[in-house]
């Protein structure tokens, strides 16, 4: 830490706002990362016999 | 390979966003850092964590494809060292928003800084020999011994680089003393969070190997004339 360094003061709204910003861009990609879940899931399960997963 | 069903995707799922909460609503800031920056710890050391243990997990398949020949530890290595890349990447943006929190600039050529970078150029490399090699038994064999090699330097540059040189990088989670000191709020945060992110680690690798698998046998499929 830099001896000047200057002291922030945040207020309790403020770091509820970046949590809900941050609650929300994580649910975006876990919905995504479900998504690519079933995908991958479904491609799997239409393979060949002759070419099990 | 199925990591974790329905139930563990619903418990991480709500459990990352109680992380989240309890990140910036429930600890409390650390002291000695500038403001609400010593949040970051919360993101960055599980980031950093994850690439290490990427990179472990990359020299430990290419190992066992060098001993097995099996194509199946290629896919597995690659797709280790592309989420380490990711989270090594994602290790250094969040260090260099702190740095310009706590010391009014973005980069400042820090050992530490300057390792992490030195890192990412060698498994760069790692996916640019890949590309560069079409065919699949050369390209594995050769990423393999790359890998190995490469893993070499994870320790050096992770671990020993920042260690050796006078740095401005706050003390490490186990610091010098060999004691993790941090009030109980944060430590309870941090650990949980270090769980979810390996949990996280765990869903998205299985992800991509699998991914993997599919594309290289639908490749497989096109050169043998008998695609869909």
């Amino acid at each position: 830490m830099t001896p000047d360094a200057p002291t922030v003061a945040v207020s309790h709204g403020a770091l509820f706002y970046v949590a809900a910003v941050n609650i929300i861009i994580w649910a975006g990609l876990f919905a995504y990362l479900v998504h690519l879940d079933r995908k991958v899931r479904s491609a799997m399960s239409r393979q060949t016999p002759e070419d099990p997963s | 390979m199925k990591v974790f069903g329905t139930v563990g995707k619903v418990v991480l799922g709500v459990g990352m966003a109680v992380i989240l909460w309890g990140a910036f609503l429930y600890a409390h800031p650390a002291e000695n850092f500038v403001g609400e920056s010593s949040r970051i710890v919360f993101f960055h050391v599980p980031m950093a964590w994850i690439a290490a243990l990427a990179f472990l997990l990359a020299a430990w398949h290419s190992a066992l494809y060098l001993k097995t020949r099996s194509i199946e530890r290629d896919d597995a290595a690659a797709s280790a060292a592309r989420l380490g890349i990711l989270f090594c990447t994602l290790a250094t943006v969040t260090g260099s928003i702190f740095a310009k929190v706590m010391w009014n600039s973005y980069w400042n050529w820090d050992p530490r800084e300057t390792s992490i970078v030195l890192l990412l150029l060698v498994y760069g490399a790692y996916l640019g020999l890949r590309q560069a090699i079409e065919e699949p038994e050369r390209r594995a064999t050769l990423s393999a011994a790359y890998a190995l090699l490469a893993f070499v330097t994870v320790p050096f540059l992770m671990f020993a680089v920042p260690r050796m040189y006078a740095s401005l990088h706050p003390d490490t989670v186990l610091n010098a003393r060999g004691k993790v000191e941090m009030s109980p709020d944060i430590k309870l945060v941090f650990f949980t969070s270090m769980f979810a992110f390996t949990a996280l680690f765990a869903w998205m690798y299985a992800l991509d190997i699998k991914a993997t698998r599919l594309i290289r046998r639908l490749e497989e499929r096109a050169e043998g004339g008998y695609a869909p």
